[in-house]
């Protein structure tokens, strides 16, 4: 039985859009990497907290992405878009 | 016999020695020149010297652009360097690699400037502004500033039933709007037939 790799399954990405292109911060929810989704969670909270925007994105099966506002439903893979304003 | 390259020379020579001065000095300014750049990093003019910086966000947000459109979106986007998006309860919009108004209504040619704060690539504010269409539209309209005067061609020229992009069969936008662009149609078109 071909289950694939756990590792793969398991990873989730936040990306916030910068003037870099994008800082991507990678965690999963194993023990090991406890500390970078400690720091995921405190830059996504960070993040919204002064006017950004999440989406799920990449969500698999044909799901549309979708606006996300809480860390613990954050899936595979996540963008996080800087508060808007008019230009 | 005092030739013109007689009379050049001297000055030439000065004139080179300055410039070779000049720019190792900026050589070791942008610490390209084998000099720690770690003292220079943040010069204010090192961007300006060194486009490479900019260039690679660039290129980072138009991967993270690409991977991100849906194919029709990727198609569209390939060819015109521009893209099409589905926002609910609104109809279609395109968005244009421009850094403001780029956000246009084909229907009736406003145009919308929302834009993420900082300074992100371009790729990335289409990125934004793509996300924001789709999922969260209350919140960029309620922020984005409207032109509803965007006229790309003088308003004298155009008459009522002039397409305003022109779009052809093949193209995978699909067909022109089939309502003008309120700001291309001149005062009297409306009443002339």
């Amino acid at each position: 039985m071909c289950i694939g790799n756990p590792k793969e399954i398991l990873m989730k990405t936040v990306r916030v859009l910068d003037s870099s292109g994008d800082r991507v911060v990678e965690f999963d929810d194993t023990r090991a990497m406890a500390q970078s989704r400690a720091q995921a969670e405190a830059l996504f909270n960070r993040m919204l907290a002064s006017g950004s925007t999440a989406f799920k994105v990449n969500r698999g099966h044909g799901k549309p992405d979708e606006k996300v506002t809480e860390f613990s439903k954050l899936e595979n893979e996540t963008i996080v878009v800087p508060r808007v304003v008019g230009g | 016999m005092i030739g013109r390259a007689g009379v050049e020379l001297p000055m030439r020579a000065p004139f080179r020695q300055v410039c070779v001065r000049f720019i190792r000095g900026l050589r070791r300014w942008t610490g390209s020149d084998g000099v720690d750049p770690a003292g220079v990093i943040d010069a204010p003019v090192r961007h300006l010297l060194s486009a490479q910086p900019l260039a690679s966000a660039e290129r980072r947000a138009r991967d993270l652009l690409l991977r991100m459109l849906n194919p029709r979106q990727r198609r569209e986007f390939e060819l015109h360097n521009y893209f099409s998006v589905n926002v609910p309860g609104r109809g279609r919009f395109w968005v244009f690699p421009w850094r403001s108004l780029n956000v246009v209504d084909p229907g009736t040619g406003d145009c919308y400037c929302g834009v993420p704060e900082g300074r992100l690539p371009v790729y990335d504010l289409m990125l934004a502004q793509k996300l924001l269409l789709e999922n969260d539209p209350q919140n960029f309209f309620c922020v984005a500033n409207r032109h509803p005067s965007f006229a790309p061609r003088p308003a004298s020229t155009i008459t009522a039933t002039t397409r305003v992009w022109c779009v052809g069969a093949s193209d995978p936008i699909g067909p022109a709007p089939t309502t003008p662009m309120r700001s291309m149609v001149t005062p009297g078109a409306s009443t002339a037939t």
